[in-house]
């Protein structure tokens, strides 16, 4: 009898969800809820509900409202296929957005290809999911972030000057693959002194920093995200170094946010496709919600997700109609005002927008150029 | 630079604190493992839990870091006499299955709720050792994992003291060389395991405790101390707690030196290959099984 | 005929008409998964159910099937008979090194060996970037296609799937009802004894140890093809609680608990994604009542 209540419970669940659900504009995502990302997960969750919850305050799309439904796929490209599907089949979402993690992104890609419906990747970077959309064969998949080539070419440009270098990343298909793209970029005369890539739960930097420490390159390459990168900075502090990190570190997660201001880390920089202290006015007012909602500044990925949803909705409102045929040719022609400026897609459904290239002067990060992609 | 003698000595240093931590961490399962014959699948999650803790009565309940870290390793012993009650003693008679099943179990309801109740947004613990170095020769010592070593030595003579001299100690010794005879003599089972239970929990509490400022709390932070703590035992020895202790040492050097000179790849792997060529070379590990003292 | 006989012919009825029954693809996507689960938990109910020995290492042979299937699809073209083939070959030897040195140990070590071995080949995988592409992992891994025949359709991959199934359940039978079998169980109930009447304990346990990895590869090598895109992931622990869960609360060492555990422990996951959020929690919480009030076996 104890089972047959469990049955019972969800049964009214699933009835009541999708009575509810049944009139709305759906978009779908799969992402990290559990797992060692779970706090991107969050940031998801948090940066679709706040975009659904402004489109639908002003009366929606095209006359109906629009739901975010998220599914856990812990970043694991075999999970990030069974929530594509389910939320594909059962749900009958009508968009999905990408997922973290580009393997998962990249597993889903022929998903949505068989579904026939738009896929718009807003977080995950790694170039191959460029190379594979549109004119590579995927008519279905945008990408509407830079990818890990954009950001190379401009990392490696900012590298110049630098005699030798050190690289440290994690051990993932982000960590390795970024690396190597700004390697082969890299401007001649810097030496590449250390390379260590760790993996992703890996809390220990004293090898590295030991090594790092003896060696004195000039600057420190670090390829991790923000969870690593706070325990990275710790421990560099406790080291007493004073090599700035350049390349792809999250300087501008809240995650860090302590560490930047102890002015250990002045002349850090990073370029991010984000950075929730940029001071334009459309990210101001996106900042100031969502920190009024949620209580932490948007992570790039809430940003992402955010930004996303509104580019969609732009893309139904201009095809006057949901039909994903429709909305995806729309989205072609997208010209959407985002708060890096106009979204345009190349051959490839590339969104060729502009980085920001951030700057730790004096314990304050913040962005010093936004530079377009080549 | 690899031939540099502060180099090598700064590895040596970090090897060494680096290892104690390991110790302390594995002692509570290796406990389980001699005492009580079990494997503990939720051996991350208490030190992931003892680490939470720590954050929520510092947060919380305003208190500083010492006292907390008493509160905390309190709550935990009162914790794993639970997990003794409830867990491990109904599943003793059902084959040690059940026991790693429901362990397991544990440890996944334990992650998902620190998981809900925190948020999985990476938190920090500000200890007052945290930002502290001194150096000699070059050589950095940090103060934090100076304090990790000091409670590692703290615990392990404690623990040596209790087993050795009191009476549930013996009793737990003796439970370890052979249970029947245990009940056969009138020691109380029940009772042995749920203070084995306890004090596992509060020894691994500890390590969450002291370790923890070094990193980031996050309700994943588990999964890697069960698989070095696994590593720690089985190169000591099951449930030899001074085999824990040098093991653990052994190991930590290990890894300094191979992540320092090697690479990252290396390090990781090494906990591994020492492992199993011990139990190819000498299966009951450097000092064979049973809790001696 | 019995009463679970019936219910066993009901079953495998449904089974064989659930396609045409059912038009969602999710659930023909987590059917599928299921057929390869049920592979992969005879893999473990032999050495676990049958042989009485706590292993971690399926996520092992598991992931070896699939890169060495994988690898040989897409660097040689090979057809799938032959790749599965190759796979299941991988997995017994496999199974081999890494049985031989671990089953000498105590039952406490023979776990942790083997999941270290687990994790030793996760880390393989992840570092050897010439062989693997480590994280980036292998995609567009093509379907299985044997002589001619292409596996598309979900549809097509229900039934392979099932007969995929069907055949793992039946080399468990048959090896069961052998006399190799009940050595096996010999070695289970009383190691002395069985000792005393002149079974060879470790070569019986070595040998259903390879037996168990090619098993766990041909499910490796099934997954490679339809997720058609793997990572180090596949060997990840995951699996292991995932397959330990199936097996014992399905019933070690029956025929069909673990199955009717494939089966539960599938769909238990995947009918709580109405409540994302604490899915997991839920999970663990009913596999802790179910370990601290279960009854013997789901599974009669």
């Amino acid at each position: 009898m104890r089972s047959s209540m469990k049955w019972l419970f969800s049964g009214i669940l699933a009835f009541t969800a999708v009575h509810a659900l049944a009139q709305d504009i759906k978009i779908g995502i799969a992402g990290p809820i559990t797992g060692p990302l779970a706090f991107l997960g969050q940031h998801i969750k948090w940066g679709g509900e706040l975009a659904v919850d402004e489109i639908n305050q002003k009366g929606g799309v095209l006359g109906r409202k629009l739901a975010f439904l998220m599914q856990d796929s812990a970043c694991r490209p075999a999970d990030g296929v069974a929530s594509a599907e389910k939320l594909l089949s059962q749900d009958r979402v009508d968009v999905m957005l990408g997922d973290v993690c580009s393997g998962s992104t990249i597993a889903v890609m022929p998903v949505m290809e068989k579904a026939q419906k738009p896929f718009i990747v807003t977080i995950s970077t790694h170039p191959d999911i460029t190379s594979k959309a549109g004119v590579g064969g995927n008519k279905w998949v945008f990408r509407t972030v830079a990818n890990d080539g954009m950001i190379a070419d401009v990392v490696a440009e900012k590298m110049k000057g630098y005699k030798s270098i050190a690289i440290v990343g994690e051990d993932t298909d982000y960590g390795r693959g970024a690396a190597r793209l700004m390697k082969e970029r890299l401007p001649a005369g810097v030496k590449i002194v250390s390379e260590d890539y760790m993996k992703q739960t890996e809390t220990d930097f004293l090898p590295v920093l030991t090594r790092i420490r003896a060696a004195k390159p000039d600057a420190l390459a670090t390829y991790v995200l923000d969870q690593q990168a706070s325990n990275l900075m710790k421990q560099y502090q406790q080291f007493g170094l004073a090599i700035p990190l350049v390349g792809r570190p999250p300087l501008g997660s809240g995650v860090v946010s302590e560490q930047i201001a102890s002015g250990k880390f002045d002349g850090s920089w990073t370029v991010y496709p984000y950075y929730d202290k940029f001071p334009e006015p459309k990210n101001q007012a996106f900042t100031r919600a969502y920190v009024q909602r949620y209580k932490q500044a948007p992570h790039y990925a809430g940003w992402g997700v955010y930004e996303g949803v509104l580019a969609y909705a732009d893309a139904v409102r201009r095809a006057g109609t949901t039909d994903p045929e429709k909305v995806r040719d729309a989205l072609a022609r997208s010209d959407f005002e985002g708060i890096l400026g106009p979204m345009r897609f190349d051959a490839n459904q590339q969104a060729r927008t502009r980085m920001m290239f951030i700057v730790v002067e004096k314990g304050v990060a913040s962005v010093k150029e936004l530079v377009a992609a080549k | 630079m690899a031939a540099d003698p502060v180099f090598l000595a700064q590895l040596a240093a970090n090897g060494l604190s680096v290892g104690l931590g390991y110790a302390l961490a594995a002692i509570g399962l290796a406990l389980i493992f001699g005492i009580l014959g079990q494997v503990n699948f939720a051996h991350g999650e208490l030190y992931m839990l003892g680490a939470f803790l720590l954050f929520w009565a510092m947060q919380q309940l305003g208190l500083p870091y010492g006292i907390a870290a008493l509160l905390m390793v309190a709550l935990m012993a009162v914790f794993g006499a639970l997990l003794a009650q409830a867990v491990i003693l109904p599943n003793l008679e059902r084959g040690f299955e059940s026991v790693v099943l429901g362990t397991l179990a544990v440890g996944i309801i334990l992650q998902n709720a620190v998981r809900l109740g925190f948020g999985a947004t990476p938190l920090d613990v500000a200890s007052p050792l945290e930002s502290t170095a001194f150096e000699i020769g070059g050589v950095l010592f940090f103060g934090q994992r100076m304090l990790v070593c000091a409670a590692f030595i703290v615990a392990f003579s404690g623990l040596y003291a209790f087993l050795r001299y009191s009476e549930i100690g013996r009793a737990m010794r003796a439970m370890a060389q052979n249970r029947e005879a245990c009940v056969m003599v009138g020691i109380d089972v029940r009772r042995v395991t749920r203070w084995t239970g306890a004090l596992a929990a509060a020894l691994t509490g500890l390590a969450g405790v002291v370790i923890s400022p070094l990193f980031d709390l996050y309700p994943n932070m588990g999964t890697e101390v069960v698989i070095k703590s696994f590593a720690v035992v089985i190169i000591g020895g099951m449930g030899n707690i001074w085999g824990a202790a040098i093991a653990g040492v052994l190991l930590g050097l290990a890894e300094s030196y191979a992540g320092g000179l090697g690479s990252a790849g290396m390090r990781d792997g090494i906990a591994f290959i020492v492992m199993i060529a011990m139990l190819l070379a000498r299966p009951q590990g450097l000092f064979g099984r049973t809790v001696r003292v | 005929m019995t009463r679970s006989k019936a219910q066993l012919w009901a079953a495998a009825v449904a089974a064989l008409l659930l396609p045409l029954l059912v038009e969602s693809p999710y659930v023909l996507h987590i059917a599928i998964v299921t057929g390869i689960y049920i592979v992969l938990v005879q893999s473990l109910n032999l050495v676990l159910g049958y042989c009485g020995l706590l292993s971690l290492a399926s996520p092992a042979f598991f992931g070896i099937g699939a890169y060495v299937a994988t690898l040989l699809a897409l660097r040689l073209a090979w057809d799938s008979a032959a790749t599965m083939a190759m796979a299941v070959l991988a997995g017994v030897v496999s199974g081999w090194v890494v049985g031989f040195p671990s089953l000498r140990v105590s039952r406490h070590s023979f776990v942790i060996v083997t999941l270290s071995a687990t994790l030793l080949l996760q880390l393989v995988a992840l570092n050897w970037e010439e062989m693997t592409r480590g994280s980036l992992g292998l995609a567009n891994i093509p379907a299985p296609h044997v002589f001619g025949w292409v596996v598309r359709s979900r549809i097509e991959w229900y039934y392979l799937s099932a007969a995929a199934a069907a055949a793992a359940v039946f080399c468990t039978w048959a090896l069961v009802s052998s006399r190799f079998g009940r050595a096996m169980v010999a070695t289970r109930d009383d190691e002395q004894l069985a000792l005393a009447c002149g079974i060879d304990v470790f070569r019986t346990r070595l040998v259903a140890f390879c037996l168990s990895g090619g098993l766990a590869a041909a499910a490796g090598g099934l997954y490679a093809h339809f997720i058609s895109y793997i990572d180090p992931g596949v060997f990840g622990f995951s699996v292991s609680e995932t397959l330990l869960i199936m097996v014992i609360l399905g019933g070690s060492g029956t025929l069909w608990g673990p199955v009717a555990g494939a089966v539960v422990f599938t769909a238990l996951p995947e009918m709580l994604r109405l409540t994302p959020e604490i899915r997991s929690l839920l999970y663990g919480g009913i596999l802790l009542a179910i370990v601290l009030y279960r009854p013997r076996r789901l599974f009669p």
